[in-house]
């Protein structure tokens, strides 16, 4: 049985058709397409340039694709276009994504860094704020609790006081997903969530990832160039370079594809 | 009630050539030295992303250094060419001066700081160096002596084109050609255009940014000085006050051409001269400086990179 | 050696920087020039010694290699906790002490300020005892301060600084010694109308508003990191809203407790209004918009009135006709000279005399700045605040953390301009008549300085900031000549060296309920 099989029975969560996307005179994607099934992790590998955090940007409505669509469904079984939606519309969907070069929020604590993100969740206005009704005290801790839940899960609870630039490099790492995670996602999309650790902490990610997946029981969609990494972790992975697709499969299938070899280790290796 | 038809066949027929002509070099005037002001605000944003308030004041001490020299070379007994010259030399060298010291003090110690603090800091040089001038000075509107000679052969077209307006035309034109040719071939030049590009890489090749920023301080100063004496010797009147609403009006210029772009804030000062004074020619004088302002928060709106500037992409 | 050689050039560099301006000066219609030698000397000497003081701050604030400020000797000096504790006994005792001695020297002082306790008819009651006291602390301040500085100098001297320091910072801190003397403050604040001249009570007034200013735009600059340089524009449409409307449709019924909330509400939309098209622009081009939109504002009232005839006037010859009168007068703000005649607050229908109204407004005043207080620090703990925050240090994060970035932009502007629009409908009320020149870029400069004087971001700096601004150069009228000069000086010195403002914004210390023990990073303190 192959691994395509298997996969078919699991229902979608994020399917990605035909994105193309031109920034003047590069074109950073074209006709690119994804498929994320729930509870899968999956994988997005490439050389560096490949446009794999730019496919982010354009799924997370950062950036408009100039053509091609991006269906996410939701835990209800409803499609939504994701191309014309703003950045926190995606985000109160129920899709939510960690960056590359991190982007904590540096001079607020690291609870505060999670309870911005239960902003989505939670509904207190203008007035809420000015007037304090019971419901929003007891909404503020709740998003108190539950952020703090999260710094918990994710080992940061020692330092839920701190200003979170103060954070050592790996704990801010851990800090974006439990801010991701704080957002309520059943998908999460990790951007070079390894990069800059050492292999100690690398293995410690991997677990933490595994753990995520099975607990919150999301879908995670990964970029990675740690290979070690994306090999044991993935259920299927797709390699793009120069903005396009060019293998998908199962970890055995592409480690043996000569396209992905030869696009890794140039010409002369293939 | 004419038809609009009418109206239109009429209005090339009966347009006032003299009053057209007339507005025009009136704006020509004012736009120069909105270009020679707007220079400095364009360099300094191109090589520090500073918007430097205080430039405003540059240019309102270089028209006071100009009046002092005046009144105390009058009293020597200097021919008014001679004044005028060695008035803009003080001016610029003056200027200049103050343009490297505020830098030194206000900016330099900043630099790496976050971005709000060189633009506070800048509010406080602004306010500083008017405060003293009025202290050190007056804070009345002072009377600037009439310097310029007169020109025979200006005397067909006086009624549209004044000596002094001559001048300034004639001067910034100069000084803008030469400050094009400084910053294509000499060394100098090269090295601020690798430094607005890069500042670290041309750190790494053996810039020395300190030294470039202090020198595009000191040149964008100097043309701030150049623009304070001729229009000083234009409007022949002076007050402390002066270098807000031109500093503003000349950042609305570079915002215009497209700010960090040398062409542009030329283009951008002339283009705004031009608007301003048939503006306050055909619909109303009252709103004179109020459709600069409204130029400024269109163009900012609609096209922030300007009429030559390149747009910028968002680094995620 | 070194140090002092290159104060010396800088000193000599300063001479020759300032010599046109400061030395020579042309007398306007004479033309005779006159040679002021005296600033000369003073400016060398001044800057002589300051500018080991500058390079001393530099080489502690890391910014330049003490090798380079040729200060070793002078570092090494004060590197002996002996000496340290010697300069700032000094410095304490010359604070203290010189403003007194100036005053002394300068304005014939005596003992014999118009001051008598009232006991010369014998009878005399606890109150007026009170009032006797309250008086006697206002006139003598200066000796007060100079005691309590020479006091706080021989504790510095015996070694107890850092315990008084303590001390001192704990009204600051959240707990009991916050609370009491918030309420100590208040109480003082209380009965000072009935103890101060007129013209002091103004100047109370003053204060009270450009807290409230500074409260607004801190929302807008401290919490949401929105440069606004043209916050003076809604503190114009506030004052104008009262002022305008009591001119159009003011009556018995219809007073300013009508046109408070309304100026408030004109101010929102104003800042709605103007923050709608700027959403899309950077830190430094909002500022230039902000700054833009501020003298429009400005120009538009010089300018006189605003009609709406130019485009009711495209409309068919009957549909004019049927249009209110309203929408074809035009708006007269009345140019440069202002709206005069604008009645004080009502307080139901009671006639006052305009001492008694003047306290009135006092205390509308004092209550509003509470009510600021109250709710501007309520805001900054809440959902709003914490977006307006994460939007401050990282927009596309916070937009992607399910923020909505537009939203809550348009929030914080509308609710920084609705305190200037409340601000500036006191101001009409208080002064009675208002002109633009109240309305000018430096006011909004002015304010600006305010929230980053006292801390962007801190409710208690901003506070601190405005009472500083405003009372500070009343109290020092010596100076009032140099006081935007010394605003101009202080704004560039704190960005160098205390770009966190006179307080650091607070965090709010938060406990959670399952939390399993205080965690060891924060069992030091509250403050990071």
């Amino acid at each position: 049985m192959s691994a395509l099989d298997g996969r078919a029975k699991l229902p979608v969560v994020l399917e990605i058709r035909n994105l193309s996307m031109r920034f003047g005179g590069l074109m950073a994607l074209s006709e690119v397409a994804l498929c994320v099934r729930k509870r899968e992790i999956v994988s997005l590998i490439g050389p560096n340039g490949a446009g794999k955090t730019t496919l982010f940007n354009c799924i997370t409505s950062i950036h408009q694709p100039d053509s091609g669509l991006v269906l996410l469904t939701d835990q209800r079984g409803t499609e939504h276009n994701l191309t014309r939606l703003r950045p926190h519309q995606v985000t109160g969907l129920g899709m939510a994504r960690t960056f590359q070069n991190i982007r904590i929020f540096p001079s607020m604590t690291v609870l505060e860094n999670v309870m911005v993100a239960r902003h989505c969740r939670t509904k207190a206005g203008i007035l809420g704020a000015l007037f304090r009704p019971p419901t929003v005290i007891r909404e503020e801790r709740d998003i108190e609790e539950k952020s703090y839940a999260l710094l918990k899960y994710m080992g940061l609870e020692a330092v839920y006081d701190e200003d979170a630039c103060n954070l050592a490099y790996g704990q801010q790492r851990r800090l974006e997903i439990a801010r991701a995670l704080a957002t309520e996602p059943f998908l999460l999309l990790l951007d070079e969530p390894a990069a800059g650790m050492n292999p100690h902490e690398t293995e410690a990610l991997r677990g933490m990832i595994l753990r995520i997946r099975d607990e919150a029981k999301l879908s995670i969609l990964l970029i990675e160039h740690d290979m070690n990494m994306v090999m044991s972790l993935s259920d299927h992975i797709y390699v793009m370079e120069y903005g396009c697709n060019i293998a998908e499969g199962s970890p055995e299938e592409v480690r043996a594809n000569p396209d992905v070899i030869q696009a890794y280790l140039g010409e002369a290796h293939a | 009630m004419p038809s609009p038809g009418f109206a239109m066949s009429t209005f090339f027929a009966e347009i006032d050539w003299r009053y057209l002509g007339e507005l025009f070099f009136s704006g020509l005037t004012k736009g120069s030295i909105y270009a020679l002001i707007s220079l400095g605000y364009t360099m300094v944003y191109g090589i520090i992303e500073l918007i430097n308030f205080a430039h405003g004041e540059i240019y309102m001490i270089g028209a006071f250094t100009g009046l002092v020299m005046a009144g105390v070379l009058g009293s020597l007994g200097f021919p008014a060419v001679g004044i005028l010259i060695l008035g803009a030399v003080a001016a610029v060298v003056y200027c200049s001066a103050y343009g490297y010291t505020m830098e030194k003090i206000a900016y330099r110690p900043l630099r790496g700081a976050q971005r709000l603090s060189p633009l506070i800091s800048a509010i406080g040089v602004s306010i500083f160096l008017q405060n003293y001038v009025l202290i050190a000075q007056s804070g009345e509107f002072l009377r600037y002596p009439n310097l310029i000679p007169d020109m025979p052969f200006l005397q067909p077209i006086s009624y549209m084109l004044r000596p002094s307006s001559f001048l300034i035309i004639v001067t910034s034109a100069v000084v803008m050609v030469i400050l094009t040719l400084f910053i294509k071939y000499t060394r100098l030049g090269k090295a601020m255009r690798a430094t607005a590009q890069n500042r670290k890489m041309a750190m790494l090749l053996g810039i020395d940014a300190d030294r470039i920023i202090s020198a595009t301080f000191v040149i964008g100063s100097a043309l701030a000085a150049i623009g304070g004496i001729l229009i000083a010797s234009h409007t022949q009147q002076i007050n402390f006050n002066i270098g807000f609403l031109a500093g503003i009006k000349a950042f609305t210029a570079a915002v215009l051409g497209g700010i960090g772009s040398i062409p542009g804030a030329m283009l951008g000062g002339l283009v705004l001269g031009c608007c301003e004074s048939f503006a306050s020619g055909y619909i109303s004088c009252d709103y004179e400086d109020m459709f600069a302002f409204a130029i400024l928060i269109l163009i900012l709106i609609f096209r922030p990179s300007g009429l030559l500037g390149k747009p910028k992409s968002m680094k995620v | 050696m070194r140090g002092i050689v290159r104060s010396l050039l800088v000193s000599l560099w300063f001479v020759f920087l300032t010599f046109p301006l400061l030395v020579i000066k042309v007398v306007p219609n004479t033309g005779e020039v006159i040679w002021r030698w005296k600033n000369a000397a003073g400016i060398g000497i001044g800057i002589f010694f300051l500018s080991f003081i500058w390079r001393a701050l530099l080489v502690k604030r890391g910014l330049i290699p003490q090798e380079e400020a040729g200060i070793g000797r002078l570092m090494q000096y004060l590197s002996t906790p002996m000496n340290k504790q010697r300069v700032v006994v000094a410095c304490l005792l010359i604070c203290g002490w010189g403003p007194l001695l100036y005053t002394i020297m300068g304005s014939g002082w005596s003992l014999d300020r118009g001051l008598a306790p009232p006991l010369q008819d014998g009878a005399f009651t606890p109150l007026q005892w009170a009032v006797f006291v309250a008086r006697a602390l206002a006139t003598f301040w200066q000796e007060i301060l100079a005691a309590l500085l020479s006091f706080a100098a021989v504790q510095h001297a015996k070694g107890n600084g850092a315990r008084m320091m303590a001390i001192l910072r704990r009204p600051t801190q959240p707990g009991p010694a916050r609370n009491i003397t918030i309420i100590l403050l208040f109480l003082c604040l209380l009965p000072l109308p009935y103890l101060m001249k007129i013209y002091q009570i103004n100047v109370l007034i003053q204060t009270f508003i450009w807290v409230m200013l500074g409260l607004g735009l801190n929302i807008v600059v401290g919490q949401a990191g929105l440069l606004v340089l043209g916050y003076v524009a809604f503190y114009a449409v506030g004052a104008y809203t009262y002022a305008l409307g009591n001119a159009l449709l003011g009556g018995a019924h219809i007073g300013f407790w009508f046109f408070l909330p309304l100026g408030g509400l004109f101010a929102a939309l104003a800042g709605i209004l103007l923050s709608l098209p700027v959403l899309r622009l950077r830190g430094d081009y909002l500022a230039i918009v902000t700054l833009g939109f501020g003298e429009i504002v400005r120009l538009i009232l010089e300018s006189g009135s605003l009609s709406l005839l130019p485009f009711v006037g495209l409309l068919p010859e009957h549909v004019i006709h049927s249009l209110p009168t309203w929408m074809k007068t035009p708006l007269n703000f009345g140019g440069p000279a202002g709206i005069g005649g604008i009645p004080p607050p009502g307080f139901f229908g009671m006639r006052m005399e305009l001492d008694d109204n003047l306290r009135y407004v006092y205390y509308i005043a004092l209550a509003m700045t509470v009510f600021t207080i109250i709710a501007v620090s309520r805001l900054r703990d809440s959902r709003l605040g914490r977006s307006w925050m994460a939007l401050r240090e990282d927009e596309i994060a916070c937009e992607a953390m399910g923020v909505d970035k537009i939203k809550a932009k348009l929030t914080a502007f509308a609710l920084g301009a609705c305190w200037a629009g409340f601000g500036g409908a006191l101001f009409a009320a208080q002064t009675s008549y208002i002109n633009p020149t109240s309305f000018t870029f430096m006011q909004s400069a002015l304010i600006l300085s305010v929230v980053v004087l006292g801390g962007l971001g801190s409710i208690l700096g901003v506070a601190l900031g405005a009472c500083i601004l405003i009372l500070l150069p009343e109290y020092l009228r010596a100076f009032n000549e140099y006081r935007m000069l010394i605003f101009g000086i202080s704004m560039v010195l704190m960005m160098v060296f205390r770009p966190q403002g006179l307080i650091m914004p607070k965090r709010k210390r938060r406990v959670i309920a399952g939390m399993d023990a205080v965690p060891p990073a924060s069992a030091g303190g509250f403050e990071a």
